[in-house]
């Protein structure tokens, strides 16, 4: 069982997930734990020999009930793919997953907070490489979603709504777009090739997506994460978060009048800042929570945009 | 659940979730359920069957384009299987041979 521990200094809860410290860690492609168990061969965490999408309450749960939850997601039996070389209609399907997953648990009394990602690559901690997600339902709400609230309250409206304004008035650092969704590095980007994919039009959560929303959002990853993968023409590790409204009792009543307290975007936090270096998160970034950058976001932009159009 | 695509359902100021626990949790356990409690008609793992007692039928569930099952696995946790509702219409579906 997982305890929260209060930060008084930064105001903040720890997890401290001790039995976590066992989780499988990188084992060899015959014991992958996300493999089909396939005749005659060892058993996995699908106790099937084929499957399509396959989602799972977590072994090694960072939360867990009665104070949240930790699933994992398993986009395809297929271990050598990724999210971007899945099918488009399996892409699209994992769209109405997540939407699935969000709806379920946001109804559960213990969860504040439905947090769905990937985590893809060793430099940021993989452990498994097959290729699939995690969701977990945080028991509250933490401080990222929290600073999007505040945002909302200091802008005045829905904070995701006017920061995509603006890309789409200065159009410097947009990656790509479709008729849904704007995929753009952000204006005071901290990462060197972070990227927000935002709806264009204002959708709390994917609950509220239509199916053509939902397809062109799943288009948009692809399509970035193949540009990803080409920019430095190996697997791009990154980490994917998709940023949807609190689901708390208050609910988007959390936000100001009219912003809905939510807005579904995607942010891509990749550590390269290039094809051999990391980027560290070390004193500046630990000891102050300021983040110091190499690239600027328009020139990150423009060669985003370039990888982009050659993994077309 | 409402799984439907809503848009117009978009409001601004008003919680979308009815929160709940499982049917039947002692109020002690307010907040306590699993997703295996969420389902409908969740299979309990076989170790927890009679013996000779058969697994229940599965219940599918619909979602947009996908049918889903639940199932628990052995040690109690659940797992959803999702299959795109075209697939599982295909293989529901005799094949020439098989009807012949």
């Amino acid at each position: 069982m997982s305890e929260l521990r209060f930060d008084e200094l930064r105001g903040e809860q720890v997890a401290y997930a001790i039995h976590r410290q066992d989780r499988t860690f990188l084992p060899t492609r015959e014991h992958c734990p996300l493999c089909p168990t396939r005749p005659g061969g060892p058993s996995s965490e699908i106790p099937f020999p084929a499957f399509e999408i396959a989602v799972f309450e977590n072994r090694f749960p960072a939360f867990e009930v009665p104070r949240g939850a930790a699933e994992v997601v398993v986009y395809t039996d297929d271990h050598d793919a990724s999210f971007g070389t899945l099918a488009p209609s399996r892409a699209e399907d994992l769209m109405w997953v997540w939407r699935q997953r969000y709806c379920e648990l946001a109804a559960r009394e213990d969860v504040e907070y439905v947090m769905i990602f990937e985590n893809r690559g060793v430099e940021v901690g993989v452990t498994l490489h097959h290729p699939h997600g995690q969701i977990y339902g945080f028991p509250f709400v933490p401080p990222v979603p929290a600073l999007e609230l505040a945002a909302d309250a200091r802008l005045g409206g829905c904070a995701p709504c006017a920061l995509l304004h603006r890309e789409l008035e200065d159009r410097t650092r947009i990656v790509c777009e479709n008729d849904a969704v704007v995929a753009f590095v952000p204006y005071a980007a901290r990462w060197a090739y972070e990227v927000h994919v935002s709806m264009r039009e204002h959708r709390p959560s994917l609950r509220e997506c239509d199916a053509a929303e939902l397809r062109l959002l799943a288009s948009a990853l692809q399509t970035l994460i193949r540009g990803y993968d080409a920019l430095f023409e190996r697997p791009f590790p990154y980490v994917m978060v998709l940023h949807q409204a609190p689901t708390g009792a208050s609910g988007q009543a959390t936000g100001p009048a009219g912003a809905g307290g939510g807005h579904v975007h995607v942010e891509f936090y990749p550590p390269l800042r290039s094809a051999t270096k990391l980027k560290y998160l070390a004193g500046s970034e630990q000891g102050a929570g300021t983040f110091i950058s190499d690239t600027l976001p328009e020139q990150s932009a423009a060669t985003l945009r370039e990888a982009i159009a050659r993994a077309a | 659940l409402d799984t439907t695509p809503s848009p117009s359902s978009v409001t601004a100021g008003a919680s979308p979730w009815r929160k709940h626990r499982a049917s039947g949790a002692p109020a002690s356990a307010n907040r306590g359920y699993t997703l295996g409690d969420m389902a409908p008609n969740p299979a309990p793992p076989p170790s927890e069957r009679a013996p000779g007692e058969e697994a229940p039928q599965e219940r599918l569930e619909h979602c947009g384009p996908l049918t889903l099952a639940r199932h628990a696995k052995d040690d109690g946790r659940a797992l959803i299987l999702f299959r795109h509702a075209a697939t599982a219409a295909d293989e529901a579906t005799p094949s020439a041979g098989e009807r012949r």
